[in-house]
């Protein structure tokens, strides 16, 4: 059996964080295809996304992390992605999220993904410092990031020549108090 | 830091040559695989890639095992320990013909046959265990070296196809006879 092995999984209140599964493709694919994605790149094509699912679930093994999964506790649902995230090229360690449904918004479950993984990112990975970059025009990506107690610093362009906000995150200290 | 975890690909075949194994990609691939991506022997595999791009396709090899249950292997040197290519097959899309893919990295890896006995492996594998009944391969038209392997493996030309990504490209076409 190939498999993906040797992520560890992280229970919240209503989710659980847990690598990315072949089964999870589909959902980020509507995702990615849909305006939805209008902040991260998108809409992208089915074989683009493909390829970006593939880097998603490579980088667990290349960094050793990468954005878990977030599935619904109760019913296995895959909602979403969040975590640590650091490719090539990026600036700097980040914490990034996506839920990928209309129907997932509203109940504050990217605020749990993302807070469980950012703590995540600084117990057991020991980051010292993150960030979230984040469109501009994303205002309510902008929102978690406050909520989460960010606050805004310059801008980066990515080599696609696409811009994001530099959001810092509170370090390990100021999360953990 | 020790961490109490390690992703990795797991499951993956092993396969044993006189000179090389070919086993499932790892993280400390990486190193030498950004310098192979950085040199101009990449010329006929899409030309020099920027790290970012290189860690980018570095990633999907794991990916790809994940989302389709094969992919490529790392060839290293018994002699060294040393990763010296990757060989496997590839399929980008979800209707698309399995690609036969084969690389060496260095300079130093090539003029031994190496590339053969690995493609051979290879090639061995997915029309064996694996199971397939047909697969491509895409060479640059100036790519001796890779026309030749394509022909040991039994390729046949198929002359009135070109691959999208490279016009001045050849298709092989394999069905697992005669290697």
């Amino acid at each position: 059996m190939i498999a993906l092995s040797g992520i560890p999984v992280i229970e919240t209140e209503r989710l659980r964080l847990r690598g990315p599964r072949p089964s999870d493709f589909e959902v980020c694919a509507t995702f990615m295809a849909s305006e939805r994605a209008r902040h991260i790149g998108g809409p992208l094509q089915r074989s683009i996304a493909w390829r970006a699912f593939c880097h998603l679930t490579g980088h667990w093994v290349h960094r050793g992390y990468s954005m878990f999964i977030f599935a619904d506790r109760q019913t296995g649902e895959p909602l979403g992605m969040a975590g640590p995230w650091f490719p090539e090229g990026w600036p700097e360690g980040e914490i990034g999220w996506s839920v990928w449904s209309d129907a997932a918004e509203g109940r504050g479950i990217a605020h749990e993904a993302a807070t469980a993984s950012r703590r995540w990112a600084y117990e057991v990975l020991g980051w010292k410092t993150a960030i979230s970059l984040i469109a501009e025009e994303n205002t309510r990506s902008q929102a978690l990031a406050q909520r989460m107690g960010c606050w805004p610093e310059g801008m980066f362009t990515f080599d696609t020549g696409m811009t994001a906000r530099i959001w810092r995150h509170p370090g390990p200290a100021e999360v953990a108090a | 830091m020790t961490l109490a975890f390690r992703p990795q690909l797991t499951g993956l075949p092993v396969l044993e040559t006189e000179r090389l194994v070919l086993r499932a990609p790892k993280a400390e691939d990486w190193p030498a695989f950004r310098d192979y991506r950085a040199s101009p022997r990449t010329v006929y595999a899409g030309g020099v890639k920027k790290e970012q791009q290189a860690a980018e396709q570095f990633a999907s090899f794991f990916g790809h095992w994940v989302m389709r249950g094969f992919g490529r292997l790392i060839a290293e040197e018994r002699a060294t320990g040393q990763p010296v290519g990757h060989f496997g097959p590839m399929q980008w899309e979800d209707a698309g013909q399995v690609e036969l893919t084969w690389s060496l990295w260095t300079a130093a890896a090539e003029g031994r046959g190496l590339a053969t006995e690995a493609a051979r492996a290879m090639h061995n594998w997915v029309f064996g265990p694996l199971g397939l009944t047909s697969a491509k391969a895409e060479v640059h038209r100036d790519n001796a070296a890779s026309h030749a392997i394509a022909r040991r493996l039994g390729g046949r030309l198929a002359p009135d196809q070109r691959p999208v990504w490279m016009e001045e490209g050849a298709i092989y076409l394999f069905s697992g006879a005669a290697a």
